[in-house]
């Protein structure tokens, strides 16, 4: 099966970069339209987390977030991170009326991850966070 | 390969409401900027806000905070946050989160003006 790979450097400006990318290359991989934007948010929503939370000393080998899209019927993201163990499937989900009606502004980046996916998985390896995400190609719902 | 806006901001007055025009991706790079005009357009007391959204071509969680945000803000006074004109990807995005109910919705400013 195809598969594209992306070395994205923990600034923003990077991730900006890398989301276009992987966003017009999923297109071109024939995936539908809401399989793509859903990918495309979600990779975003990692990222952004990892580079607003995440500390990596600078020398550190690895400092990129490198990400691998594996596609087919299926498209299969996995990101893999240098840093401490955190797990996003771990976390509980935020409740969306709360959030409104307190106007409260944590949380979302992971309600949006769980909504948009079919499915999540996480490990830690000791040195590496391996974040897997997979998502049907036709943008059909769970 | 789509291009990224950069963010752009502008508000206005339009009879009783303030309407802000945005522009670009309201993402997690934007979206302290954007809280803290929209915070700076709170301080006027306005009674209604209208954001238009039709050159937005992105929006992220911090985004959404940030109007969720104001949206509450808006709220605890009585008072109305009304979003308008959104241009197809951020219409995409925010009806696969099923954010449309949390959000008053308008097709056009005139149309959030009236309602």
């Amino acid at each position: 099966m195809p598969s594209l790979h992306y070395d994205v450097l923990r600034t923003f400006e990077a991730l900006d970069c890398f989301r276009s990318k992987i966003t017009a290359d999923l297109s071109a991989s024939g995936a539908a339209d809401s399989t793509v934007s859903a990918i495309e948010l979600s990779v975003y929503e990692v990222i952004a987390n990892i580079i607003e939370h995440e500390s990596v000393d600078d020398s550190a080998e690895g400092s990129a977030i490198s990400v691998d899209c594996v596609t087919g019927t299926h498209i299969i993201c996995t990101l893999k991170w240098r840093g401490n163990e955190f797990d996003i499937t771990g976390s509980p989900l935020p409740d969306l009326e709360t959030h409104f009606s307190e106007g409260k502004k944590d949380g979302l980046g992971l309600y949006i991850i769980h909504t948009l996916m079919d499915r999540l998985r996480y490990r830690h390896d000791g040195k590496f966070s391996i974040f897997t995400m997979e998502k049907n190609a036709s943008g059909e719902q769970r | 390969m789509e291009e990224t806006m950069e963010f752009t901001y502008s508000s206005a007055k339009k009879g009783n409401c303030t309407v802000v025009t945005l522009g670009g991706a309201l993402d997690a790079k934007s979206a302290p900027s954007l809280s803290k005009k929209l915070e700076d357009e709170l301080q006027k007391k306005p009674s209604v806000v209208i954001i238009s959204m039709k050159h937005v071509d992105y929006i992220a969680s911090a985004g959404m905070g940030a109007l969720i945000n104001c949206n509450e803000k808006l709220s605890r006074e009585k008072k109305d946050l009304r979003l308008c004109e959104l241009s197809p990807k951020v219409e995409k995005i925010i009806t696969m989160l099923g954010f449309t109910n949390f959000f008053a919705i308008y097709q056009t400013v005139d149309d959030a003006e009236k309602a």
